[in-house]
Formats: C-alpha cells, sequence, structure tokens
C-alpha cells in the first residue's frame, strides 16, 4: 500500500494523541459525586444502638452513620480507621493514636474522651452491649491526651484489633450523649452518612455527611430506605427500577438476575446452616451418635435441593477457606458416609427405629426447605420416628437461650473473621450455644484460651487446627454447609464490592462508595 | 329508635371488652420473649439476667393479671401505652397509619359497590341471557382467588409485563398526588376483588327475589315502565341485604388489608401488626387488633343503622 502524505500525516496525529493521553488512566471518569439511591430492604431496623448487635439490615444503618477504631479493607484487611496508628509496647497495652480533624454528626470533634467512654459504655453490663464480653479483657482507658488513648489490657488478646474493628465497637459522640442524646431514637456518628428523617416502618433516609473526613466519599447525597418484606416482590421492584439496590436476593433468583444486563449481583457465602444438637438430651449425650448424624446427611443432596446446587458443603469446622487459619488438611472429614453412620450408632448402643427425635426448625424456606430433606435423609437412615417441628423466628430465638430443643435447625454467619469466635460458641459458658445447653469441654477451652493469647499467627493456625479436630470428635452440630447470600442493584450503580469470606456480610457498610453513572 | 340504638352501643361496648381481655391473655401466651429481641435478637448473646433487667424495665415480671388492668385502664384513658422496642407511643403510630388503611379500605369498598350493584342488577335483568353466566363466572373467580394471589397477578400483569404501574411502596399524597395515585391502584383492586364479586351476586339474587314478587306485577300492569320499575321499587328493596353483606364485607376488608399492606409495602396499620408479631410487641399487637375490632363493630353498627333507615319496619318494631 502506497504511503500518501494523508496517511502520514494521520498517523503523526494519532501518535500525537496517543501520546498525550497518560497512561494508566481508566477509561471511565472518576465518580461523579451527587445523586439519590432508593434501597430496599429486608426488613426494617429493629433499633439504633450502635453497640447492640440487632442483625444485618440494621447493620446497613449502624456501619454507615459510626466508625471504628480501626477498618477492614476491601480485601478483607485491618488497616486503620479512626486510629491512624497504634503501638504494643508490651502484650497488654495498647497506645491509639485518634486521626486528627475529625467530627461527629452533631459538630463535635473526637477526642480520646469519646473513646474512653464508648468502649467503657460496651462493657458496662447496663447497656447489654453485645460485644460485652469480648471486651471485659479490658482493665483500663486511659486518656492520655485528646488524640492518644492507652488501653490496658487482664491479658494478652491476639484478637484484640479484630475486636476494635467489630461492628458493635463503634465510637460514640460522648458529648451529645451525655448532654441528652438518646442512642435509641437518634444518633451522632462519625461516618460518611447521617440519620436523616426516618418513619418507623415506613422510610428512612442516610443524608451525606458533607464533612466526612475521607475525601472523595460520599458520592450520594442521600440513600432512601424502605422494606420489601416480599422476597419476590423485592427483587420485581429491582427489575423495574423502583428501587436501584436491593438486599437479600434468594437463590432462585440469583440465575435470572445474573441474566439481566440492566442488573448486577453479587454473591458471597458469609452464611451458614447447622443442626444444633443438644448434648443434655439422649440420644445426643453420646458424641458417637452427634457424629453418626454428621456421617448420615447427605450435604450434596440438600444443596442440589434445597439451594439450586449452589453452596459449599463443611469440611470440618466454621472457618472459611481462604482465612489464614484455614485447615486444609482437615477438609473432608464430613463425607457422606451412612455405613460409618450406622456404625458409630451400633456402637453406642443406639437403634435408630426406637429413637425418637424432634426436629425443630422456623418455617423461613431458608430453614424449612432444608429441614424437610434432611428428616427424609434421616428416615431412609433409620429414624422412622423422627418429627419435624415448625416454629416461628422469636420461638427460635428463645429456644437458643434456654435450650429447649433436642435437636435444631438453624442458620447464621460468624460473628467476626477472627477465628477466637469459637469461643463465643463452644467455650464453657460461650453464650452463643455452649451455655443454653452446658456444653463443656476442657480440652477444648485451653486450646482456645491458648489460642486467643498467643500472638504468633502461624502458632494460632495450628492451635486452630487442633480446635477444629476437637469438634469433629465432640460434634456438638451436624455441620452442614455455608450458604450463598447475594445482593443486586442497577448496572448505573457503581462502586459496590462484596468483602470476601466471612466479611460478606458487612459489605453494605460500604455504601459510601457507591456512585451514580 | 333511641333505645335500639342505646342498646346496640350497650352490645358493642361489651363486645370490644371481650375482645380486648381474649386479645390479651392469648397473645401473653405466645412462646418468645420481647426482652430477647430487644437486645438484639439473632445475635443476642444476653444473659438470664439481662433479660430480667429489660423485662422490668418493661413491665413484663409483673403478674400477668396485674399488667393486664394496669393496660386496660390505660386504654380506658386513651393512653395504649408504648412500643416495647423504641418508646413510641402506641395511639400516635396508629393514628398515622390508619389513614394510610382507610386510603386503601374506602376506595375499594366505594369501587365493589357502584361497580358490584350495577353489575349484578345487569346480570339479573339479563338473566338466562348470555351476560348473566359470563358475569357470575368473573364473580366466581374474583371471589375464590385469594386476596393475595389477586395481587401477585395484579403485579405481574401491570407492573412486569406492561410496566404501567409500580409494583410496591407508597408515596404520600401531598408530596407527589400522581404517584400516588398510581401507587394505590393496584393495592386497592386487590383489596377490592373479592368483595366486589360478593355484592355483585348478593344484589343478583336479591333483584330476582324482589322482581318476583306480587308488587312488581301489579307495578307492571299498571303501566309503568320497566326503568322506574327496577329503580324505584325492586331495588330500593333489594339493596336491603345488599347493605348488610357491605357492612360485612367493610369488615373482613380490614382483614385482607393485612395481605396487601405486605404485599405492596404499604405503610398501614396491619403492616405495623405485622412487624410487632415479629418483636412480640406487646402494646403494639394489642393496640393495632383492638382498633381492628373497635372499627369493625362500628361498621356493624353503622350498618344496622343504615338498615334501619331504609327500612321502616325495623325502626317500628
Amino acid at each position: 500500500m502506497q504511503t500518501s502524505p494523508a496517511r502520514i500525516v494521520l498517523g503523526l496525529l494519532v501518535t500525537l494523541a496517543l501520546l498525550a493521553a497518560p497512561a494508566g488512566r481508566p477509561v471511565a471518569a472518576a465518580p461523579k459525586p451527587g445523586g439519590v439511591l432508593k434501597l430496599a430492604l429486608l426488613r426494617d431496623p429493629t433499633g439504633w444502638d450502635p453497640h447492640i448487635n440487632y442483625g444485618a439490615t440494621t447493620y446497613t444503618f449502624q456501619a454507615n452513620i459510626y466508625e471504628t477504631l480501626l477498618r477492614y479493607s476491601l480485601k478483607g484487611t485491618l488497616e486503620p480507621g479512626l486510629a491512624v496508628g497504634w503501638e504494643t509496647p508490651n502484650p497488654t497495652t495498647y497506645v491509639l493514636h485518634l486521626r486528627p480533624g475529625v467530627r461527629f454528626h452533631s459538630g463535635n470533634p473526637l477526642t480520646a474522651d469519646d473513646v474512653k467512654w464508648s468502649l467503657e459504655r460496651i462493657v458496662d453490663p447496663a447497656t447489654n452491649a453485645t460485644r460485652a464480653k469480648e471486651f471485659a479483657v479490658i482493665e483500663g482507658i486511659t486518656v492520655v491526651d485528646p488524640g492518644t488513648v492507652r488501653i490496658a489490657l487482664r491479658q494478652p488478646s491476639a484478637p484484640f484489633p479484630d475486636l476494635l474493628a467489630a461492628a458493635e465497637a463503634v465510637i460514640v459522640d460522648a458529648r451529645w450523649a451525655r448532654g441528652g442524646g438518646d442512642l435509641r431514637k437518634a444518633a451522632s456518628g462519625t461516618g460518611p452518612f447521617k440519620l436523616g428523617p426516618y418513619e418507623t416502618g415506613v422510610r428512612y433516609t442516610l443524608v451525606k455527611n458533607p464533612d466526612y473526613w475521607e475525601a472523595p466519599y460520599p458520592y450520594l447525597d442521600r440513600i432512601e430506605l424502605s422494606t420489601i418484606a416480599k422476597d419476590d416482590v423485592r427483587v420485581q421492584a429491582l427489575r423495574t427500577g423502583s428501587v436501584d439496590f436491593a438486599e437479600y436476593i434468594p437463590w432462585q433468583e440469583i440465575a435470572a438476575l445474573q441474566r439481566d444486563p440492566n442488573v448486577r449481583v453479587h454473591v458471597g457465602y458469609d452464611t451458614f446452616n447447622v443442626i444444633r444438637l443438644n448434648p443434655k438430651r439422649p440420644p445426643f449425650d453420646q458424641p458417637k451418635v452427634r457424629q453418626a448424624l454428621n456421617y448420615l446427611v447427605d450435604r450434596k443432596e440438600i444443596i442440589d435441593l434445597a439451594w439450586g446446587g449452589i453452596g459449599k458443603p463443611f469440611g470440618a469446622g466454621l472457618i472459611p477457606e481462604g482465612h489464614w487459619a484455614f485447615p486444609r488438611a482437615l477438609q473432608g472429614t464430613w463425607t457422606h458416609d451412612p455405613a460409618r453412620g450406622r456404625q458409630l450408632l451400633a456402637e453406642a448402643g443406639v437403634n435408630p427405629a426406637a429413637t425418637r427425635l424432634a426436629f425443630d426448625s422456623t418455617t423461613l424456606s431458608v430453614h424449612m426447605d432444608e429441614a424437610q430433606i434432611i428428616v427424609t435423609q434421616l428416615q431412609k437412615a433409620g429414624f422412622s420416628q423422627i418429627e419435624l417441628r415448625p416454629m416461628d423466628v422469636p420461638t427460635q430465638q428463645r429456644k437458643r437461650v434456654t435450650g429447649e430443643y433436642q435437636m435444631m435447625m438453624d442458620g447464621f454467619s460468624l460473628p467476626w473473621p477472627d477465628p477466637d469466635f469459637y469461643s463465643s460458641f463452644f467455650a464453657t459458658g460461650g453464650a452463643s450455644y455452649a451455655r443454653a445447653v452446658d456444653f463443656s469441654d476442657p480440652v477444648l477451652d485451653r486450646l482456645l484460651t491458648d489460642a486467643r493469647t498467643t500472638p504468633d499467627q502461624g502458632r494460632r493456625a495450628a492451635l486452630y487446627a487442633q480446635v477444629e479436630r476437637r469438634l469433629t470428635e465432640l460434634a456438638p452440630w451436624v455441620f452442614l454447609h455455608w450458604r450463598p447470600q447475594a445482593e443486586a442493584h442497577r448496572a448505573a450503580v457503581g462502586g459496590y464490592t462484596r468483602l470476601p469470606g466471612a466479611l460478606g456480610n458487612k459489605s453494605l457498610g460500604g455504601l459510601k462508595y457507591l456512585y451514580r453513572e | 329508635m333511641w333505645i335500639y340504638l342505646l342498646r346496640r352501643f350497650g352490645l358493642a361496648a361489651a363486645l370490644l371488652w371481650v375482645v380486648a381481655t381474649v386479645l390479651f391473655f392469648s397473645i401473653h401466651v405466645l412462646p418468645g420473649d420481647p426482652a430477647l429481641l430487644i437486645l438484639g435478637g439473632d445475635a443476642a448473646q444476653a444473659t438470664p439476667e439481662q433479660l430480667r433487667r429489660v423485662r422490668a424495665r418493661l413491665g413484663l415480671e409483673r403478674p400477668l393479671p396485674v399488667q393486664y388492668l394496669s393496660w386496660l385502664a390505660g386504654v380506658a384513658q386513651g393512653d395504649l401505652g408504648t412500643s416495647l422496642l423504641d418508646d413510641r407511643p402506641v395511639a400516635r403510630d396508629l393514628a398515622n397509619r390508619l389513614p394510610r388503611t382507610l386510603q386503601l379500605v374506602i376506595p375499594a369498598t366505594v369501587l365493589a359497590v357502584t361497580l358490584g350493584i350495577p353489575l349484578g342488577t345487569f346480570a339479573a335483568r339479563r338473566r338466562g341471557r348470555l351476560a348473566d353466566p359470563a358475569a357470575s363466572a368473573a364473580a366466581l373467580a374474583g371471589f375464590s382467588m385469594p386476596v393475595f394471589v389477586v395481587g401477585m397477578l395484579l403485579v405481574l400483569v401491570f407492573s412486569l409485563q406492561l410496566g404501567w404501574l409500580p409494583p410496591t411502596g407508597y408515596v404520600e399524597p401531598g408530596e407527589d398526588l400522581g404517584g400516588f395515585l398510581r401507587h394505590l391502584a393496584l393495592p386497592v383492586l386487590a383489596l377490592a376483588a373479592a368483595p366486589l364479586a360478593t355484592v355483585m351476586r348478593m344484589t343478583r339474587s336479591s333483584y330476582l327475589d324482589e322482581a318476583g314478587r306480587d308488587f312488581v306485577r301489579t307495578a307492571r300492569a299498571k303501566g309503568l315502565g320497566e326503568g322506574r320499575i327496577a329503580r324505584r321499587h325492586v331495588l330500593r328493596n333489594a339493596l336491603l341485604p345488599v347493605a348488610a353483606v357491605v357492612g360485612l364485607q367493610v369488615g373482613s376488608m380490614f382483614a385482607g388489608a393485612v395481605l396487601v399492606e405486605h404485599i405492596f409495602s404499604w405503610p398501614g396499620v396491619n403492616a405495623l401488626l405485622l412487624n410487632a408479631l415479629g418483636t412480640r410487641d406487646y402494646p403494639v399487637i394489642q393496640g393495632v387488633v383492638l382498633l381492628g375490632s373497635a372499627l369493625f363493630v362500628l361498621v356493624n353498627l353503622v350498618t344496622d343503622l343504615c338498615y334501619a333507615v331504609l327500612n321502616p319496619r325495623i325502626r317500628h318494631a
């Protein structure tokens, strides 16, 4: 081809244009600030006290209004939050340096006094704070100067940095609260959004905090939240554009939404299902029987039938894959092995046909669908006298505390990413399971205490592998599987990232990253 | 007449008291602890002492008869108590939300009556010809389908397929009247379907009853036109049982509104009830059910009075 002068000029112009464009600039321009987002919730927020965990939906508000001293990055690693730096002069002392220039929504500046007041409020039994037990490791808090706090612990605590990043450990405006601010009806935090006008049970607003310390966030001017309780209606509202963002997409809708070009779906595995067993009630007073159940259920069949094949069965314990303490060697402990199950029952002297089982489950489809399949599986394994008993959610919550069950279907997420969550479930007196049913194992307790007070992560990982092995021997639960959790939004909404692993259900705390294209 | 009224009022008040008492004791028998839910519900790690403390603060540790009398005394003075969850006065919540439930019930009633009576008359006068069984079939469909099925079908057709109307939600009429009416259309249609069918059928059969009477034959013999006979003679008598049915339908519409408010996320009184049941918020549950019962009793009272006005035979009995 002849190279004409015109072509040469064109070629030069194109080259000049390419050279002029700075390298590495992304194709899309920086997000434009402004705009309103309509968000559909599964249920209404239950309460406004930021030191109490009311569940995932209320978390969406708490995590955008308030902030913690340390926080998790979008990759799931710990990074500075309201504290820009910290030192540990010895294993039981933390000195935290607060970020300068941060203000609460009331206008009051963030000082060490607010940190001291907030953390002491968590420890105070009158508050009924969710993390009170974990924070009881604090012996004393001293205000060194308005920007520095010293925390003294009773004993070394490896999970303490994670504790400071916990969702229920936010820093509250002490002066506002002392001056009459009612944490049950209003809020004053340092977060990217303020609690706007709301009508309980109807609609809520989060309003942009113009003085937020982390530029350029937040982008949105306002978020309007309201509840659409029925799953299919919520998904329809997203499809038709009535709302821009919907939480809790049921698994049945995931595939269809993924095919919709106007919608983006984010799926993660941060919630799991188990069957709680009561070791005070025969036949579950024998570990072999509890283990037997773990071999008799067919996790793959459950996932295929109840979850459309979307789910990850437990190989051993609760630490998720990708976590630094994930015990790879133990995976494959739980298999579908009816022969082994029957042998364990025989060794325990239990005849399944002669044993009456009462299996409690809520009527929520995330529990009931699966419970029905499990009943069929256990009947096939010989438990012909198993009875499924439905209950509603408040009854389930009561049973969790009183232990009035023989076996109970349950599902929840890990309270926090540090493996010391095992203490809240299985340590003697652990309030999330052990205390209600008097579950207690001294070997497990010792392992958990060692793992909590050892600073070296490698050593901790080895200890938690031993914890999981012990749990497979004791089998307090039937460890079923991780189940899918999903949110979805219109394609015109950008910036949403789902946090990895067990932090996934905290992703809605990142509404400050959202923008409208 | 006045004795009649007084007797009816007295009965109504006694009925309300019975309802309130049965209601109070039956919800407290339900398992589930509001204190637990206040302490965080799902994620609660509450100790028994914490629970006891919260229950004491809420007055739930008192013996049940004491709690009952205290609540009753409050109701007599117009104080329905406060929400266990966040101290909101129940009466104020009900006052805020009742208009929104009425925004569904009143248009639905009007729709059922203004469409049902003419349709019923139409079907009756064309008895045996095509229009009659066609109308009856349509009525049967509307009547047999549960209200939530009708609601979901409407959303599927008008919202998802055609995109004419929004699927759920509520907009203040003051803010945006057009939006309000668009959000109102589907829930009202869903709520009106069954009552409309019932009114239509009732009108039709009542009309046919009256049309077969001697005095109609006499009127026709006197030379009165069909239209005049229909309007002045037949319909007036035929509407008596229809009025009674409408009264009952309005009462059951409050129940139907529970499902409609749930499906369409309409923030009325019944949505409040559903939330409160989930959190065992006793004062709110009691307040809503008491209000519902009072309205039902009131509507029946008004229906009885209308009946007495329409039918002189009752008045002078």
